[in-house]
């Protein structure tokens, strides 16, 4: 099976250019516009990462952020974060629950925010390594970290394990 | 399936005489029509020479029609509306020899076969096929003889109810203290509703009336309590701690109640979620090595029912219906010993009204159960219109039938209403009669055991308990009129559930089976045949070899065997006959699991768990990387459109992967059976279900994919196996043609070259 998607980290660079966009440049070729994109945006954000061209054919996957020098590691790091918006709970209040609808007050790692999650039982989904994802009334997704430390009645309102 | 029948003595007899010295009987079945459609008896029996008919109703005994095996040119059975006829081919004439009613169809069904083997192999052939003989398609009690419900072989008239009980408590052994522990706190719990009423009569007798004894005053020649509020009398100091004794000893059963209550309510919790789990588990994981065949003969909701509905009853009869049961038997003996300890006569007076409630119970259960049975069926019908029009509502609003359905629906949910009245009417009927008698009980008491108090021969108190405990014992008597009921049905759960248990899986290793190791993938097909029913060969005695990485396409009409061909390599059945061999090696040597994990298989409809794109390209191979993940599905061709999601591999497919399309859906399940790098690789109809497009993309990936395995790929558009090695033709579950796409073609009058000529004018005509 082709695993020669997988680019070269040495081989790699990438950076900022003028207008914002990012450009890489992948020995001899230069690509601008470059698009990234998470093959495992849940489960391993930093791993993985497909980049693809203005056109939108794919250059490659980059297996590590990691590996990569400072400089193109920091230039990814920043389109990915410009790319995908996904706020961290940090403290849950007033959670309430009536007729299929939780609300709450949360705080996030993006500021504070009041949600009413509808159909909670499939907008909450249980990822690895006690994290949850959850999906409000208007789309919006936030992660929530380390959901067995949150006090008991919480967990069971969100139906997160008892 | 007994193909040689029980038969009468005068037939028995007759036989004798009729068969020669050495003539072996094969088959001997009972016709149940005359030819002209009366019920009427005969007898087919066939030896390895002839044919022959008994017709008991001759005028001097049975008459004997003798067909020889040398002069039949062909047997097959007719199947008629509602019954079914043995036509025999004989030189110049076609004969019906017996006629039989629709339920012995199938048995009369493997006939033809065995007189095709018979003269065969006139001398040995017989045996091996009654051996292979169909089953029945309706099975029957083998001691009762009651039909019995499909894909089980459970007779509820003939279980062995005390063995299937002794199995079903036997799982409480594990946790027979817990399950002792409330087994005690339920008799304790017995013990103390006894109490109550005995409290009560030292309260009225000892206490209250020797004290209000004296404040009594004649009013109106009536002696009659007289209560002075302004000036509350002093009680006797003795009587005031004795009612505090009382008071307390009131107290602490209640306390001491509400302890037991609540630990025994948590212990029969425990033993019963404990029970449900370990069922639920055995169940389960023994359906994971059952074969396919059993999955094929007993449908999904069945199945279902068996593991969640049965086992929680069963769990309900341990923990709860038997303990009731218990609890209602004692609470009987206690207040039954309890009355006629305190007085005979009266007892005997209270009893009077009880075979009055236990016929009534037993009445109303026999007659609400049918109630209540069309109940649930006016619901399902209900519910069957439902799943038909909602999901079906464009088809309404097409033909404007809306006024239709909604009238059709009517009816059905009045029919509902009527039957659920009935049952109302009759529980308006039989609760308050149960009161009423009960009431009549207390009345007879009050009238005699108040006499009896007047008479100064019982006291008020001991008058008091005995309503009470009266009172107590209607509600066991009750429950226990419907103890054959509990029983029965949780017998019949019991023995149902036990039933999966006993189940012998029909593919298993071979003691000693042999790792495989890493196969080459040469496939061998030795005379082989396969029938699912017994009856019906899907192949018959297919014989071919594919070289390790050999692409083989499978061609034919539909039924022709070609998934059942593809089923046989996998080993989700055995061959009947012949043998499969693979790199020289019997199938049936080698370690099914092992065998399977090289065996990539793509199916027309794919089926994806629900979970993410990832764990199911991982799922036959849970410890692949990310990066091996990324590989198989860019290998499909999938990597592309899976990275256009937002979660990328982390998103979540749905419910047998319905949020994705049929396409996507078939490109990770291409993904899934590639990560495993199989040496064989099976793609039945794997691009069919598809639009055009994708098919393209689908072809690509396994054009990519099929270097180096050995492939066999089945498909109907025959165009997508122009490229193969070598193209199989089946037709009636034999292979008729073998060749390359050219060499097909260029036999004007094969069977491969009439399927291209149709899909060539299929097309021209879609074209237009």
């Amino acid at each position: 099976m082709p695993t020669d998607a997988m680019l070269d980290a040495s081989a790699l660079r990438a950076q900022r250019a003028d207008d914002g966009g990012l450009t890489v440049t992948l020995g001899d070729d230069n690509y601008e516009g470059v698009k990234v994109r998470r093959a495992f945006p849940l489960e391993s954000p930093f791993e993985f990462i497909g980049l693809f061209a203005s056109d939108g054919s794919e250059i490659g996957v980059v297996e590590r952020v990691g590996d990569l020098d400072t400089q193109t590691a920091e230039a990814l790091r920043e389109e990915l974060g410009r790319t995908y918006f996904l706020p961290v709970i940090t403290d849950i209040d007033n959670l309430t629950e009536a007729f299929g609808v939780l609300q709450a007050d949360i705080e996030t790692s993006s500021g504070s925010r009041h949600i009413e999650i509808r159909g909670y039982r499939s907008k909450i989904r249980i990822l690895s390594s006690n994290r949850a994802l959850i999906e409000d009334a208007e789309g919006n997704r936030y992660e929530l970290r380390n959901y067995h430390k949150l006090p008991r009645i919480t967990r069971k309102i969100l139906g997160l394990g008892m | 399936m007994d193909l040689v029948e029980p038969i009468s003595d005068e037939i028995e007899e007759c036989l004798r005489h009729t068969l020669k010295s050495g003539e072996l009987l094969m088959v001997l079945l009972t016709a149940d029509l005359s030819p002209d459609g009366r019920y009427d008896e005969s007898y087919l029996v066939l030896t390895q020479e002839r044919l022959l008919v008994l017709h008991p109703n001759g005028i001097s005994g049975p008459e004997v029609e003798d067909i020889p095996l040398s002069n039949i040119a062909k047997v097959q059975t007719c199947n008629y509306v509602g019954s079914g006829a043995l036509i025999v081919d004989l030189p110049g004439q076609t004969q019906e020899v017996v006629r039989f009613s629709q339920g012995n169809y199938f048995k009369f069904s493997a006939v033809p076969h065995i007189v095709d083997a018979a003269l065969a192999q006139p001398t040995d052939g017989a045996e091996a096929e009654t051996s292979s003989s169909p089953p029945r398609r309706v099975e029957h009690c083998s001691t009762c003889g009651r039909a019995l419900r499909p894909g089980s072989t459970v007779c509820p008239n003939c279980i062995r109810k005390t063995e299937t009980f002794w199995r079903l408590f036997s799982y409480i052994q594990p946790y027979r203290g817990i399950a002792l522990l409330g087994f005690a706190l339920t008799l304790m719990m017995t013990a103390l509703t006894l109490v109550p009423p005995k409290l009560n009569e030292i309260l009225i007798d000892d206490v209250i009336v020797p004290v209000v004894t004296n404040y009594t005053q004649v009013v109106d020649g009536t002696p009659k309590q007289v209560l002075t509020p302004e000036a509350p009398k002093i009680p006797p100091p003795e009587t005031v701690k004795l009612l505090l004794w009382v008071v307390g000893a009131f107290l602490c059963l209640h306390l001491i109640r509400a302890l037991v209550s609540g630990i025994r309510m948590w212990t029969l919790g425990w033993l019963g979620q404990r029970i449900t789990y370990d069922l639920q588990t055995e169940i389960y994981n023994y359906l994971q090595f059952l074969s396919l065949s059993f999955y094929s003969r007993h449908s999904t909701g069945r199945i279902m029912t068996r593991v969640t509905t049965d086992t929680e009853r069963m769990r309900g009869f341990i923990t709860s219906g038997f303990q009731d049961m218990v609890i209602a038997i004692l609470t009987l003996i206690g207040i039954g010993i309890m009355l006629l300890w305190m007085n005979w006569e009266l007892a005997i007076l209270a009893l009077l009204p009880t075979p009055l409630i236990v016929v009534g119970t037993m009445i109303y259960r026999h007659r609400i159960h049918w109630v209540f049975h069309t109940i649930w069926r006016r619901i399902s019908v209900l519910n069957s219109l439902l799943a038909d029009t909602i999901p079906g509502v464009k088809v309404v609003k097409t033909f404007a039938q809306e006024d239709r359905e909604v009238e059709r629906f009517d009816r059905r949910n009045s029919e509902l209403r009527v039957s659920r009245m009935e049952s109302v009417k009759m529980k308006a009927v039989f609760l308050p009669s149960i009161a009423l008698i009960t009431s009549i009980g207390s009345v007879i008491l009050w009238w005699f055991g108040g006499s009896r108090v007047l008479e100064n021969t019982l006291t008020l108190g001991e008058l008091q308990a005995f309503i009470a405990y009266m009172v107590m014992f209607y509600g066991p008597v009750r429950d226990l009129s419907n103890l054959s009921d509990q029983l029965e049905s949780a017998a019949t759960t019991a023995e149902r559930v036990f039933e999966i248990l006993d189940t012998e899986p029909e593919i298993l290793d071979l003691p000693g089976a042999q790792d495989p190791g890493c196969i080459e993938g040469r496939i061998e097909f030795r005379n082989v045949s396969f029938t699912y029913d017994g009856f019906a060969r899907i192949l018959d005695a297919v014989t071919f070899t594919t070289e390790p990485g050999e692409m083989i396409g499978l061609v034919g009409h539909s039924g022709a065997g070609k998934s059942t061909l593809v089923n046989l390599i996998s080993r989700f059945y055995d061959a009947t006959d012949g043998e499969i061999l693979i790199d020289g090696v019997s199938i049936t040597e080698l370690e099914q699991r092992k065998l399977r994990s090289q065996i990539g298989v793509v199916l027309q409809e794919p089926l994806l768990f629900q979970g993410s794109i990832a764990d199911n390209i991982a799922y036959g191979t849970p410890r692949a990387t990310r990066a091996e993940i990324i590989a198989a599905a860019r290998a499909a061709n999938a990597h592309q459109f899976i990275m256009n999601f937002p979660d990328g591999y982390d998103t979540e497919v749905g419910e047998r992967g319905g949020r994705l399309s049929g396409g996507e859906r078939q490109r990770i399940s291409i993904a899934r059976a590639l990560i495993g790098n199989p040496r064989i690789l099976i793609l039945d109809e794997a691009t069919s279900s598809v639009d055009t497009q994708t098919e393209y993309e689908i072809q690509e990936a396994l054009e990519r994919l099929i270097a180096n395995r050995t492939t066999i790929a089945i498909a109907h558009r025959l165009s997508t196996l122009k490229n193969a090695d070598r193209l199989l033709v089946m037709d009636k579950g034999q292979i008729v043609e073998v060749g390359t796409h050219k060499e097909l073609l260029a036999t004007k009058e094969g069977v491969y070259r009439r399927l291209v000529d149709m899909q060539t004018e299929l097309s021209k005509v879609r074209a237009l």
